[in-house]
């Protein structure tokens, strides 16, 4: 690439807007995962469970199943 | 495999198998693309250097029509075959392509600007890209704004099933109106009329994009499904109290 070729400026802002815009992207989603695991860590910490508590406690009455990812029970 | 990754919890495996496989696969095409595109591949010979904006700019657009499509059939499989993850994939698909939809608009101006004296116009092509960047808007705004999940996942849907009718406008923009944007030189009938050495670094290019895409729709949707066991375990604790 020849950097002293005419409209070079546009070319170079061109690959710096992809690479900044892709950046943001990429740290939005590393963030967003990062906040998702410690919230996740939280609730474990604290005991939390994704079976929804029976009940009718000794009755031999199965604790509703909840859903793995909402709208779907686990297999 | 699609029915095999209905499962989530198959899922979060197989993406923590191929993830480090996928970012390493990306980082290699990718670098090799840019390598082409900005050192191998010579200047055009009416265009100069600013030809090197084709292959940042191609394959953002090429990939934010296709992650559009990508979502609307998402949506359609959620409705018609209640794939368990097709909804969550098509929502985090999308601020995936709408940063795509951003980098294609940005680098098209900054091309138009050199090669035809303007930024902007409002011609066929450049005025339905900017509707698709709204319906992607439009589309993160209804996940944002309808708290229920599964009315979300349902609105959201209908948007992108009648976005998709953008897609095609997109397409045959060029062909069907006069515009100042170029017509299609890539998907032809007759085969593409980019000479192999820009050809080659194109397709390059568009290759590491995609991978890129995949390689964070996977991790986005990893992200997504442990943010849904979240909010059941937050449920599930909020039950026990009452």
């Amino acid at each position: 690439m020849d950097f002293a070729a005419k409209h070079i400026g546009y070319v170079l802002a061109s690959y710096g807007v992809a690479f900044v815009l892709l950046a943001m992207l990429i740290g939005i989603i590393l963030v967003r995962m990062r906040m998702v695991k410690k919230r996740l860590a939280e609730l474990e910490a604290q005991g939390a469970s994704r079976r929804a508590p029976a009940r009718t406690a000794g009755t031999g009455q199965k604790p509703a199943r909840v859903e793995l990812v909402e709208g779907h029970e686990a297999p | 495999m699609f029915n095999y990754l209905a499962n989530p919890n198959r899922f979060l495996r197989f993406q923590q198998r191929v993830q480090p496989w996928l970012v390493a696969l990306t980082v290699l095409v990718l670098g090799y693309g840019l390598y082409l595109g900005l050192v191998v591949a010579p200047p055009d010979y009416q265009q100069g250097e600013t030809v090197r904006i084709m292959f940042v700019h191609v394959p953002a657009s090429s990939l934010a029509m296709g992650i559009y499509i990508f979502m609307a059939v998402a949506h359609a499989l959620g409705f018609v075959l209640r794939h368990p993850l097709a909804d969550a994939a098509a929502k985090v698909a999308a601020p995936i392509g709408a940063v795509f939809t951003l980098i294609s608009l940005s680098t098209g101006a900054l091309w138009g600007k050199p090669m035809w004296g303007t930024w902007w116009v409002w011609d066929a092509r450049l005025t339905s890209m900017f509707v698709l960047f709204l319906l992607y808007l439009g589309y993160i705004a209804v996940w944002q704004a309808v708290e229920e999940p599964h009315r979300a996942a349902r609105v959201a849907g209908i948007v992108a099933l009648v976005g998709v009718i953008n897609i095609p406008i997109i397409k045959f923009s060029v062909e069907w109106w006069n515009t100042l944007h170029q017509p299609a030189s890539l998907l032809r009938a007759d085969g593409p009329a980019i000479d192999s050495s820009i050809l080659t670094p194109l397709l390059w290019n568009m290759a590491g994009y995609a991978l890129l895409f995949v390689t964070l729709l996977l991790y986005a949707l990893r992200a997504e499904v442990l943010a849904r066991r979240a909010r059941q375990m937050e449920l599930a604790q909020a039950g026990a109290r009452l």
